[in-house]
């Protein structure tokens, strides 16, 4: 038998097993998908679903070379990082926290106005007192909270 | 038989690849709290995308390949991190998380008030001016986009 012989078998045996390998990943990330308690179990699940597709178009690749599958790799990783993001923020409106979901919402709006109001605050009274108002500001947000 | 011997490499790195995605599939299957899932299912994912990156570039070998590969592993790394970050934030300010197994808990002191921060305000008000909740140098810019 010869060298090079050898090597390809070894390749493909390789390959064989890193597709078996990402067969089983799927199968767990698939039972953690299915019973995920949270939504937010559910989208780290499906970022990682989406890991598994880039490696098995890897495979895929290496195994037939065309070149298209590139592209797949590329936009299927942007893809699944703006699904992760947007779901995450959409969950971050919409859960109710332990029955005081909307309190907190204005809460949070609120604080953020004055965390973009205290460099102007500062500005005005001058350097020193900045530190005051922000010390306030603090007491203020954890007074309301 | 150098091209043998570099698509079996290839094949070496695919595998090294898969089994990354196995164990963040694992762990994400196995680990019982939303934070301690989130750590397997981004940090081998990654490397996994690098390992997969580079199975296809020496499988290749042209610059097309180079190209696209280091362009999605570079974006890979930035938005993975990002993204479990953000899930994790999500899970911690909609009451998701298990608080209970925080060791630090940096963000109750840098949004003014987390959960454990309001059950400490619920039980005795006006003691959460705490040694740890001294407030940050003035901030310019928002921190919750």
């Amino acid at each position: 038998m010869d060298a090079v012989e050898v090597v390809n078998l070894v390749e493909d045996i390789l390959l064989v097993a890193s597709i078996v390998v990402l067969a089983l990943a799927g199968l767990l990330t698939m039972y953690r998908l299915n019973k995920g308690p949270t939504s937010l179990d559910r989208i780290m699940a499906s970022d990682l679903v989406a890991g598994i597709v880039i490696g098995i178009i890897a495979i895929w690749i290496s195994r037939t070379e065309l070149e298209f599958g590139l592209t797949i790799m590329l936009v299927l990783s942007v893809v699944a990082f703006i699904g992760a993001v947007s779901m995450s923020r959409f969950m971050h409106d919409q859960v109710p926290t332990g029955g005081e979901g909307p309190r907190r919402r204005v809460r949070r709006r609120s604080n953020r106005r004055g965390l973009v109001r205290a460099p102007q605050d500062g500005g005005e009274a001058g350097a020193p007192s900045s530190v005051t108002t922000e010390q306030s500001q603090h007491g203020e947000a954890g007074g309301t909270s | 038989m150098t091209e043998a011997l570099l698509n079996a490499a290839s094949a070496f790195a695919a595998l090294l690849g898969s089994l990354l995605c196995l164990t963040s599939a694992l762990g994400l299957a196995r680990f019982p709290d939303i934070i301690s899932r989130m750590h397997p299912a981004s940090k081998p994912q990654s490397l996994g995308m690098l390992l997969f990156g580079i199975a296809v570039l020496v499988q290749l070998r042209t610059w097309h390949a180079v190209l696209a590969m280091v362009l999605m592993v570079t974006l890979q790394m930035m938005t993975v991190t990002l993204g479990s970050h953000i899930v994790a934030r999500s899970a911690y300010r909609t009451g998701l998380a298990d608080e209970s197994t925080l060791v630090v808990d940096e963000l109750a002191r840098d949004e003014g008030a987390g959960p454990r921060r309001r059950r400490r305000e619920r039980e005795a008000p006006g003691s959460t001016v705490a040694p740890h909740d001294q407030p940050d140098p003035p901030r310019t810019e928002n921190d919750t986009p």
